[in-house]
């Protein structure tokens, strides 16, 4: 009888654990978009950005791309945009990064000062209604 | 074009009844009799290009079971399953996440057919089913959700009557024509129309046992 009790609980929670193995929301896409200027706020056409969904910090000095999804350029406008499925808020791999080849970084404010990397995390972008997370403008530097 | 068939085809569909009135065949079930009939076929089906099921999915064959309910000379209900693989080609919406696709289907219809000559048979569907394009194994699933709304359109041809007494061998050969709506889906607004609305061709052969 006791059993009995116990078993809805345990298939709700293996229901639960289910649910929160699954990598993907199902019927949802996400898109990314942005835009790309040089250091004088200069559109910047032809970049090309990798989007991947890690980062190797063991790959000598530079932080390099890993598991590659696409490689993407900026149109004539310096826009940007990539679409890839909805990735569920407790998948262990929920992240996309966004990276640039040298001699480029991009350059953003870190508690006032300005600091340079050669990726960004692109999935920490806010999202709306359609699902459409927009990165803002990038400013990238030369080094 | 297509869409001006399809109406064709409902209009058709609508005034089948009268037509089996003209054509007499010798009648060896009673009109009204309860009669089930399973069946099995191949298929190929071909998405629209020019939207996203069209030009990312390369298609293989596809398999249907069906169940068929009815009253003899009357239309009659049927339910089906369907399952069809195929391969991603390259895309700008699925990344590089996924290898494999399965699309089931299952869904149910309403038919009517009526006797063209001895032996032959023309027969009208109209059905509803929900289509999954299921990319990848869980738990790295990724499901789309389709609603199928389909007519077809196909003839039967009485191979042999009275099988061990039993029942009557049919081979069929026909098409469909679908309309799919995948509403549910979420996507910037650019590409909604692209990601949800399709239309499919798909071409069956199969086998019908009808049970006497």
């Amino acid at each position: 009888m006791k059993k009995i009790r116990k078993s809805p609980l345990l298939f709700a929670i293996f229901l639960f654990l289910l649910g929160a193995c699954q990598e993907f929301v199902h019927n949802s896409f996400d898109t990314f978009t942005g835009r790309v200027v040089d250091q004088e706020g200069k559109r910047f056409p032809g970049l090309e950005l990798t989007v991947s969904q890690d980062i190797d910090f063991m790959n000598g000095q530079v932080p390099a791309a890993k598991s590659i999804v696409y490689r993407i350029k900026t149109d004539e406008r310096g826009e940007f945009s990539f679409i890839l499925p909805t990735r569920h808020p407790d998948a262990v791999d929920k992240y996309s990064y966004l990276s640039l080849t040298v001699p480029y970084r991009f350059q953003t404010e870190f508690n006032g000062e300005f600091v340079t990397e050669n990726f960004l995390l692109a999935s920490d972008a806010p999202r709306d209604a359609d699902e459409v997370r927009d990165l803002g403008v990038l400013k990238i530097v030369r080094e | 074009m297509i869409r001006k068939s399809f109406f064709a085809f409902l209009l058709f569909w609508a005034v089948l009844p009268g037509f089996s009135q003209e054509v007499k065949e010798e009648e060896r079930l009673p009109k009204g009799q309860f009669t089930f009939s399973p069946g099995a076929a191949l298929g190929y089906r071909a998405f629209e290009k020019g939207t996203y099921l069209g030009d990312t999915y390369a298609l293989g064959l596809s398999y249907r079971l069906t169940l068929d309910f009815g009253f003899h000379g009357y239309p009659g209900i049927g339910i089906y399953f369907d399952k069809q693989e195929a391969s991603i080609q390259n895309n700008r919406f699925l990344g590089v996440f996924f290898s494999e696709v399965r699309m089931p289907e299952t869904g149910i219809y309403l038919y009517h057919q009526v006797p063209l000559v001895k032996n032959l048979d023309l027969r009208g569907e109209l059905g509803y089913g929900q289509l999954q394009v299921i990319h990848g194994l869980s738990p790295s699933r990724f499901i789309l959700d389709y609603g199928n709304y389909s007519g077809r359109l196909a003839l039967q041809y009485t191979v042999a009557k009275e099988v061990k007494g039993v029942f009557d061998l049919k081979l069929v050969f026909g098409g469909n024509y679908s309309l799919l709506n995948g509403n549910k889906i979420v996507i910037n607004p650019g590409d909604r129309s692209y990601m949800q609305r399709a239309s499919a061709l798909q071409g069956i052969f199969g086998i019908h046992l009808l049970y006497l």
